[in-house]
């Protein structure tokens, strides 16, 4: 993987940039972080961060217009802007300590020389000074300050200049007249600040535009001498201080600094749930501490965290998207014996419902970089395979065994080919048995019953993915390339994505169209939950909202939003506990009883006691009762196989049978909840026990006639505890871990 | 460690002994009960649910 693999995801995010109004200051203050802090009365720390940007607070808020304020983001909202001029004025006034940190270390070996203490070199040579390089400032008069001198609040800055430098270790030559740069050779680099008017000594005034290298390598030129304003001229003092410690550092004046090459944020944040909040007026010369306080808080902290809004996932782990990004590349590139992943769990957390790069307004996309990692992973057999063990298994089944496809009649050929998905047929054969019989009924239809590769897709399994859609290809050209007519949205997306030369339309649009009407008795207003991967198709949406209308209920005006059920990415063993949080979150979001178009929302509300139904067995009139348990589902799929070849094709399907299918076990309900919980089947129980019994293996009670036995397989081991009554095996415990021990070490 | 398990086929009381585990390109050992015969590993539940889960979860975010 290379980098930029990884980062090109999250190229447009714009999380962490700087707010309109530090881009507006002229000294780029961390304007947002300068109110987060001054909201909570930490006046020091807001000094200290201060004078690390601006040197001297009382000069800088006293020179500048205010520009911060012009952008404040609280226009958007009606409102008056943040008083952040009035802000830092305050923090200053409570400041207790207004010095600056004092650095013990060496001194550098590199040398600066500022030619005039006006403003400008001023600045420079104090934040070099901070950086520990010898500074020297000659000022051809015997003050310093330079136009500065003339300003009513000279007094002020003076005692701010005085305070600033005590600590420092710059030299100051006063009266000490510069009057060309031949003396200056013992330095590294020289800042001409000579002021208005001032001698450039010869140096063409032709310097480069950010950072103010003059022709003459290592001699910089900026200030009032070169048109500056004195607020400007502070500005590039700033500036300059670290185009020259670049300089010094790199040898060039550019290397690694941020170039501010705009003075508007020109991106506005949504500021959803903000209200208008009026300005604080201040009582006295300098707000008051509660009141600079009061008038902090009124920042918006203008920052885009429009993903983070719409997901636990990423309000769970509080990475911002920059990072994932960074972390998918990092992982990729150390063993773990080596180093420690870092994002793991959260690419294994993702539900890949793509509602956060909706929201996003450049389209980010996590989900697409988790799916990279996911993939990215398994290629290189660096994942843990229990997460998603379970679910491939499945789709292997479903797409093997369970797998059937036919055209009834001798053509073999069809206009429709339904496509009911893997778990549909799991859920209720009924389904798909109704389901069939209309489009029978209805259209020149076929069925192709498989699974549509979501697992795979979900696990980043690309070659079982490949495998799978071949065969999906397979089938659909044999039939003469029918509109596959898909029940599930998954489907539909997975389709969409992994076979766009095929046509795909929804069961429940048809359905609409037919004007196909059932009953929800019992329901008077419901709230239709949307599977997110439907989440952008409102012709689907709109359909399945007029077959719940004609089946006679109300519609509340919940809206899903994208939002995913749970069972989307297939989540839930990496990450049971986020699982848990977004399953109980999305069943409390509606007070109504939820219509759903996907078995698995079904399978997960009705796990969380929410009164829901699916809309074909209102439609059909079909009552489904409790979600199957997870054997349960592999035989509805046979039997679903089972009715309608017989029916359709007058062919009799024998199931595969394993030597332990026939073994009869009895499960007390704790346990088989404890199974469903870790989702181990009774048929690995089945095979654990089977294989001890045919081999002797496990362990035995004396005590109770209890035997325990396991089963060790790829990804885990089963456990099971038990006793043989008869031909009964009652089992007491079943669980199961993913680490593996060493037989006979 | 006393347990009410015997080996089923070698019939013989079980005894505490050093096990490697496998995880992730991770070994470690542990001392559990064991065959002192044929070797075979008694991993209970309680060690399953509890201490295994707890490390199998830090090895994943590893």
């Amino acid at each position: 993987m290379l980098q930029s693999d990884a980062l090109k995801f999250t190229a447009g995010c714009f999380n962490g940039e700087p707010a309109s109004c530090t881009y507006a200051c002229p000294y780029h203050i961390d304007i947002r972080g300068l109110m987060k802090k001054a909201a909570r009365g930490r006046w020091d720390s807001c000094y200290k961060d201060l004078i690390n940007t601006v040197a001297f607070p009382s000069v800088a808020y006293t020179l500048c217009s205010r520009q911060c304020q012009g952008v404040c983001q609280r226009k958007y909202l009606g409102d008056e802007p943040v008083a952040i001029h009035d802000i830092e004025d305050a923090c200053a006034t409570y400041a207790k300590n207004t010095s600056p940190d004092v650095y013990a270390g060496a001194l550098k070996s590199e040398r600066v020389a500022v030619i005039g203490a006006g403003i400008c070199g001023l600045s420079a040579a104090f934040m070099l000074s901070q950086k520990q390089y010898t500074v020297d400032i000659y000022e051809k008069t015997n003050e310093i300050g330079g136009s500065l001198k003339s300003h009513p609040d000279f007094d002020t800055f003076a005692m701010d200049f005085a305070t600033k430098f005590k600590t420092t270790r710059v030299q100051f030559h006063l009266a000490d007249e510069i009057t060309g740069l031949n003396n200056m050779s013992n330095y590294d680099a020289v800042l001409i600040a000579a002021g208005k008017g001032g001698d450039i000594f010869g140096v063409s005034q032709t310097r480069d535009y950010y950072t103010y290298m003059t022709e003459v390598k290592g001699v910089f030129a900026c200030g009032e001498m070169c048109g500056a304003s004195p607020c400007q001229a502070m500005a590039e003092g700033l500036d300059v201080a670290s185009y020259i410690e670049s300089y010094l550092l790199s040898g060039s004046p550019d290397f690694g600094v941020k170039r501010w090459n705009k003075t508007n944020c020109t991106r506005i944040v949504d500021h959803d749930g903000q209200t208008r909040v009026p300005p604080v007026v201040k009582t006295g010369d300098v707000f008051t501490k509660d009141e600079a306080k009061a008038a902090a808080a009124r920042c918006l902290q203008c920052d885009c965290t429009a993903c983070l809004n719409t997901c636990e996932l990423l309000r769970k782990y509080k990475k911002k998207p920059h990072q994932y990004a960074s972390s998918v590349y990092l992982d990729s590139q150390v063993r773990p014996p080596i180093t420690t992943h870092s994002v793991t769990r959260a690419v294994y957390s993702c539900n890949m419902c793509n509602r956060c790069k909706d929201a996003c307004p450049t389209g980010t996309d996590l989900p697409g970089l988790f799916c990279f990692s996911r993939q990215n992973r398994m290629e290189r057999g660096d994942y843990p395979p229990a997460f998603h063990d379970f679910w491939l298994d499945s789709q292997r089944f479903y797409s093997g065994e369970a797998a059937f496809s036919f055209v009834p009649g001798e053509s073999g050929k069809c206009e429709y080919a339904f496509f009911p998905g893997c778990q549909l047929g799991a859920a209720n054969p009924e389904y798909v048995i109704r389901s069939y019989e209309f489009l029978q009924k209805n259209y020149s239809a076929g069925i192709i019953s498989m699974c549509c590769g979501a697992p795979s897709y979900w696990a980043g399994d690309k070659p079982l993915l490949e495998k799978n859609t071949a065969l999906i290809r397979e089938k659909w050209e044999e039939m003469g390339r029918p509109t596959l007519v898909t029940a599930c949205t998954s489907c539909t997306k997975m389709i969409k994505m992994h076979l766009p030369e095929a046509k795909a339309v929804s069961l429940y649009t048809l359905l609409d169209e037919k004007e196909v009407a059932g009953t929800l008795s019992g329901f008077d207003t419901v709230s239709v939950f949307d599977p997110c991967a439907v989440y952008a198709t409102p012709s689907v949406i709109k359909s399945v909202r007029s077959l719940v209308r004609r089946c006679g209920a109300e519609l509340s005006d919940y809206d899903s939003n994208g939002q995913c059920c749970g069972n989307g990415g297939h989540i839930r063993l990496a990450d049971p506990e986020l699982y848990g949080d977004i399953i109980r979150n999305r069943a409390a979001d509606s007070e109504y009883p939820y219509i759903v178009y996907c078995v698995n929302c079904r399978e997960i509300f009705r796990s969380q006691d929410k009164s829901c139904r699916h809309i074909l067995e209102a439609v059909f009139g079909i009552y489904s009762g409790d979600t199957p348990n997870l054997d349960e589902k592999r035989s509805n799929a046979i039997m679903a196989k089972v009715k309608l070849l017989d029916k359709y094709k007058n062919v009799t399907f024998t199931p595969k049978k394993e030597p332990w299918d026939d073994l009869v076990l009895e499960i007390p309900d704790y346990v088989r909840r404890e199974m469903e919980e870790k989702m181990i089947t009774a048929r690995s129980i089945k095979h654990a026990i089977w294989k001890a019994e045919q081999d002797s293996t496990g362990f035995i009670s004396e005590e109770t006639g209890e035997c325990l036995c396991f089963l060790v397989t790829d990804a885990l081991t089963y456990w099971a505890q038990y006793k043989k009554v008869g031909d009964i095996y009652e089992v007491s415990r079943a669980y199961c871990h993913r680490m593996h021990f060493r037989e006979g070490e | 460690m006393e347990s009410k398990w015997k080996c089923r086929k070698c019939g013989k009381e079980l005894v505490v002994k050093k096990t490697v585990f496998d995880y992730l390109e991770r070994s470690f050992s542990e001392d559990l009960l064991r065959c002192p015969s044929c070797g075979q590993v008694l991993i209970s539940q309680e060690l399953a649910d509890g201490r295994m889960t707890d490390v199998e979860s830090m090895l994943e975010d590893k």
